[in-house]
């Protein structure tokens, strides 16, 4: 009997002990949490994107904002390569405060994808790669747009463009590298990172849309999955 | 022993905290049904209406047309506007896209079916696609006044048959009012031709 309880309490521990590690996470703060004062975001814990490959080759990897943390046009002193923007907790940016229309955000505009930084501030080093099996629809000034087989239309910014691995039409697989993370943005260059955005037809409301979705949940997944750990 | 009931129970409440805390879950995936019979109908009204168009977008790539579940629409040519070139077509998935080379600018028009949804109950109908006044709904991807992250570029949407179209219009010159204004992505989604109508 006393073995038996033993084993009992010993098991529930385990448990609870695995489960409050996910939950207690403190590399990822929670869905919706934006950078203060950068605006009002979207607090949903729905996988949009199941399934996806997180969209950078290596691990790790640092979702946080481009404009409001060191380096950005709001983000105060210091320079993009600050420590600080290299290290976690990571912090979603879908909804961030722009004027761009966003279905999903509550102002009804807002940042309509998701920043990351690759694992060291250097431009023209860490390979982007397709989230999924698809193909290559567009190749934009500093953009390619990824038709996934879920019927989802990403877009990777910011690339490298002279050093693509892809064309339009090019079929890829998952994981296939696309092009290097850069800084390009026409003229005048951002900062050193991926802008990764998804649009797909979602029930919203009751009512059937075709818009860009949060996908920080859903990155959050795909990088414990690359990283090899459930924490 | 009340202790040991005690401990049990607080573990049990411990662990129901933490897991409702860390829940996720996906999307579920739906596959409304295409309304096949009013595709077939609009196939043959544009192959009169537009007979070029139709005969060039089902050439491209033929051999693949019968790959998408979903109806393929592809740009016709009876349009002032825009005038689509070097077209190129893959499936991708139960959908496809064509990618069309219109001068200084890339156009692709894709089509697909999925839609994804909170988990419904089971049996629950998908709601019927919602058609808008417009021939589809424009969405610019820049804002010259607020210019982070974004590029001269611009989607417009629409539904047709249960099944969803995107057309995604890059522009290589920054002041190019094709993806600053609806009206050119307006005169392309108007002038869209059906090109398979039938499974």
């Amino acid at each position: 009997m006393r073995l038996y309880i033993v084993v009992w309490v010993a098991t529930l521990w385990a448990l609870c002990g695995a489960t409050y590690s996910q939950a207690e996470d403190t590399r990822f703060k929670a869905p919706g949490d934006l950078q203060a004062g950068s605006g009002t975001g979207v607090s949903t814990t729905t996988i949009f994107l199941p399934g996806i490959r997180f969209p950078l080759e290596d691990a790790p990897a640092f979702l946080n904002s481009q404009v409001y943390r060191a380096g950005g046009m709001h983000g105060g002193s210091g320079g993009q390569c600050a420590d600080a923007n290299y290290d976690f907790p990571w912090r979603d940016n879908f909804c961030e405060k722009r004027s761009r229309t966003n279905t999903f955000c509550p102002t009804g505009t807002g940042h309509q994808g998701q920043d990351i930084r690759a694992k060291s501030c250097v431009a023209n080093r860490h390979w982007a790669v397709a989230v999924e099996d698809g193909v290559i629809s567009n190749i934009g000034s500093y953009s390619v747009s990824l038709l996934g087989e879920s019927g989802t239309l990403y877009r990777y910014l910011h690339l490298q463009m002279d050093d693509l691995q892809v064309g339009p039409l090019t079929q890829v697989r998952r994981g296939q590298r696309i092009g290097k993370v850069s800084n390009h943005f026409g003229g005048t260059p951002t900062t050193i990172h991926l802008h990764f955005e998804a649009r797909r037809t979602v029930l919203l409301g009751g009512k059937r849309v075709n818009t860009f979705v949060p996908p920080y949940t859903s990155l959050v997944k795909s990088f414990r999955e690359l990283s090899g750990s459930t924490r | 022993m009340i202790f040991r009931t005690v401990f049990t129970s607080a573990c049990f409440a411990f662990c129901t905290y933490a897991a409702t805390g860390s829940a996720q879950e996906s999307v579920d995936i739906l596959t409304p049904p295409i309304d096949w019979s009013a595709a077939e109908v609009a196939e043959k009204a544009d192959k009169v209406r537009d007979t070029d168009g139709v005969v060039r977008a089902q050439g491209v790539n033929p051999a693949d047309l019968k790959i998408p579940t979903v109806p393929v629409i592809s740009l016709g040519s009876n349009n002032d506007v825009v005038r689509s070139a070097q077209s190129g077509f893959q499936p991708a998935g139960t959908g496809y896209v064509y990618v069309y080379d219109v001068g200084s600018a890339t156009l692709s028009l894709s089509g697909t079916q999925a839609v994804a949804a909170e988990p419904m109950p089971m049996g629950e109908p998908v709601p019927a696609a919602e058609q808008t006044s417009e021939p589809c709904q424009f969405q610019p991807l820049m804002n010259p006044e607020e210019p982070d992250e974004t590029e001269n570029a611009a989607d417009c949407s629409w539904f047709r048959f249960n099944a969803s179209y995107v057309l995604r219009l890059n522009c290589q010159n920054v002041e190019d009012s094709r993806c600053l204004t609806p009206t050119y992505l307006h005169n392309a989604a108007s002038n869209s031709i059906v090109v398979r109508g039938n499974e």
